[in-house]
């Protein structure tokens, strides 16, 4: 009688350690199930270059469909000069008349003009004549001769460019590009749509200019000038923008000489710089765009103040690997490649 | 004073939780295998474990675009654009790498992500 009662107690206690046990099991793969399904990775090409998304959240898919659509839809019917229809293409084919854009290319236009005004024109979008001649990445890319540079830099004046509303008007004979800007700009169109998608957080990038999306905290390597595929610091940050301009990404060699892409919309010539690169942190995908540009070719001492109106901080890396990185976020900066040196 | 468990009740628990634990610790570290994707108008259309190639091979996932891969790395070592960027990346052999031919609309991207969550460049 005593056994019989022993052993449905021991029964009882079996069947609870197994309940325990399994209760265990299934927290632990449903936990690895739901995190693995609130990641999604994906790397595409959209707007001429390599896009990649990491989202934190519901509907994963969906979203970076619905992201590739945003930017190509920024290139092809906003900013690009190529595509037909585009309301840059439109501008630059009614130069001298006024014409009629959406308000996201009013606004994105407003802005750079704002930083042209701001850094004494170096970064100019009315440079289309200009990098049309040197061609940097394309079929015809050479250096050009000093008249055909003097005879565009005429065409080149952001001043000349009026914007009212919706309606914006150029000089006779200008050429509007906003190469230099345009992936910020799918990046400030990519966190306009974020904020009505399932996503907690999320990082894009778009050819390298990056939106941090969400309160997650990213590492974000910046790119070693001398090797492409390593980085040579860190920043760690969270719920912002980030662009990078340096002279290794689309240059040429002719007669010995090597040019860089980022022109000087002053001189008509790649700025003459002592940096390898620039990198600027700034709520905005255009401005943060528009300021790496900016920076690179107004050199580390003229960027400060421009910096500090915008509210932006930056990581400025030289030629002779010295690195300087604004108050901001230094201390959000980690060195990774001890062959540079944080200047004191 | 009798025992919460018996031998058979511990041996169970025991059991159990060691098969967990060993189910668990791969997610705890990561697959830790070099997995490249190639990408093809925005759709993967290989997966090749680069850590386990014996034979070094090349592909072509699109005409005049040839991939070559090797144990633990791969590149893009022919191209039919002028500048042949691609090309030039060089190889890929960690974690978050990738290397593009534009023209052709074709990615290489190593998955998984090292000491970085994105480059900026």
């Amino acid at each position: 009688m005593q056994t019989a009662e022993s052993n449905r107690k021991i029964n009882k206690k079996s069947v609870i350690a197994l309940a325990v046990c399994a209760a265990l099991v299934l927290c632990i793969v449903l936990a690895d199930f739901i995190k693995s399904r609130s990641e999604y990775s994906d790397t595409t090409i959209a707007m001429g270059t390599v896009v990649s998304i990491r989202l934190f959240g519901s509907d994963g898919e969906t979203t970076a469909t619905e992201i590739e659509n945003n930017i190509n839809e920024t290139e092809k019917t906003l900013l690009s000069w190529r595509e037909k229809n585009s309301d840059i293409e439109r501008i630059n084919a009614s130069s001298g008349v006024a014409v009629s854009v959406s308000t996201e290319t009013a606004e994105i236009i407003n802005k750079a003009l704002d930083v042209s005004r701001n850094c004494e024109g170096v970064f100019d979008i009315t440079v289309g004549k200009l990098t049309k001649l040197w061609d940097f990445g394309g079929e015809n890319q050479r250096v050009p001769t000093a008249d055909e540079i003097s005879k565009a830099l005429e065409t080149v004046s952001y001043s000349s460019v009026k914007v009212t509303d919706t309606t914006v008007l150029t000089a006779d004979n200008q050429m509007l590009d906003l190469g230099a800007i345009g992936k910020g700009a799918a990046c400030d169109r990519v966190k306009n749509y974020l904020d009505s998608a399932n996503t907690d957080s999320a990082v894009i990038s778009v050819g390298g200019s990056l939106l941090l999306y969400g309160n997650r905290s990213f590492n974000i390597g910046i790119v070693n000038p001398e090797n492409d595929k390593e980085s040579m610091g860190t920043l760690k940050l969270a719920d912002t923008c980030v662009s990078t301009s340096g002279n290794y990404e689309k240059f040429f060699t002719q007669d010995n000489k090597t040019y860089h892409h980022i022109l000087n919309a002053e001189t008509g010539y790649p700025a003459d710089s002592r940096l390898s690169s620039v990198t600027v942190v700034c709520e905005s995908g255009v401005l943060s765009d528009a300021l790496s540009t900016a920076c690179y070719i107004l050199g580390y001492h003229d960027s400060l103040a421009l910096l500090k109106r915008y509210d932006a901080e930056a990581v400025f890396v030289f030629k002779d690997k010295t690195v300087r990185i604004t108050d901001g976020i230094e201390n959000k900066f980690t060195l990774t490649d001890e062959s540079f040196v944080i200047a004191e | 004073m009798k025992k919460l468990f018996g031998r058979t009740d511990l041996i169970i628990i025991i059991s159990v939780l060691a098969l967990s634990l060993l189910l668990f610790i791969p997610s705890l570290f990561g697959n830790n295998s070099l997995v490249a994707q190639i990408i093809v108008d925005g759709e993967v259309t290989e997966e090749i474990d680069l850590d386990k190639i014996e034979k070094s091979y090349t592909l072509s996932p699109k005409d005049g675009t040839v991939i070559a891969v090797e144990k633990g790395r791969i590149r893009f070592s022919d191209a039919c654009c002028k500048d042949e960027l691609c090309v030039a990346s060089g190889w890929l052999s960690a974690k978050g790498q990738t290397a593009a031919c534009l023209p052709e609309r074709v990615v290489i991207a190593v998955k998984g992500t090292d000491k970085t969550d994105m480059m900026t460049y």
